[in-house]
């Protein structure tokens, strides 16, 4: 019966909490992209709150046309298009990065919220707890 | 804005723009933690001084010194702190956002 309690005071917790996850690098070169989604999906299961930010090079990791099969990975953006199954929907996108690297909003694999570095910095501000990959 | 935010920079302002990056998207009540190759930016002689001039902002004494930085080539408002401080300055904030 105790453990039952702690158990759905650790539910409790965690439930509701707004999580916000940083993504800052580019996919393939390093495992932070894959990473980062494994734990959003993961925490989304739990009733966390998920927002989702693409900032710096980690915009390339939104470009459609992927094709990782030769380098023998999974190929990103057909991964990240499963957001939608997980009532994933705050998915922000830093406007200014999109710019500095020339990529077009039709350039990208699913639909994002695109946001001026100073929305991008009201939202960080928002958040109950911040994951950085 | 309703938090405040623990940023900490671990790459040096001279090969990497993630300094530049942490400032673009820190608050104004937020602050600035530089440790390990992250204390190059605690120096006078790169691009973004002049913007971290205007943000509380802390250095790792420890990596500071480990790279053979001298004092007086740092910039004054920055304040070298020990591994005590830093778990300290994890409790006092709301959030920390690493930049790496």
């Amino acid at each position: 019966m105790v453990v039952a309690d702690e158990q759905a005071l650790v539910a409790d917790m965690i439930k509701n909490k707004k999580v916000g996850v940083v993504l800052r690098h580019a996919p393939y070169g390093n495992s932070f992209a894959q990473e980062a989604l494994d734990a959003t999906l993961a925490m989304s299961l739990f009733g966390q709150e998920m927002t989702v930010i693409f900032l710096g090079d980690g915009v390339f990791q939104l470009l459609k046309h992927q094709q990782a099969a030769d380098i023998h990975q999974k190929t990103f953006s057909k991964q990240i298009a499963v957001f939608e199954h997980y009532d994933i929907e705050r998915i922000f996108v830093c406007t200014q990065s999109l710019a500095q690297r020339n990529i077009s909003p039709e350039s990208l694999c699913i639909d994002v919220i695109g946001a001026a570095p100073a929305e991008i910095k009201v939202i960080l501000h928002e958040q109950d707890t911040l994951l950085s990959f | 804005m309703n938090r405040h935010i623990l940023h900490t920079v671990n790459q040096s302002p001279f090969t990497s723009d993630t300094l530049a990056q942490c400032l673009l998207y820190c608050g104004d009540d937020d602050a600035i933690l530089l440790l390990e190759n992250g204390v190059y930016g605690a120096l006078t002689s790169h691009a973004l001084a002049a913007q971290l001039a205007h943000k509380t902002c802390y250095a790792m004494t420890s990596d500071f010194q480990a790279r053979g930085l001298l004092k007086q080539d740092h910039q004054a408002h920055i304040e070298l702190i020990d591994i005590h401080q830093f778990v300290t300055l994890t409790t006092q904030y709301d959030l920390v956002q690493s930049w790496y």
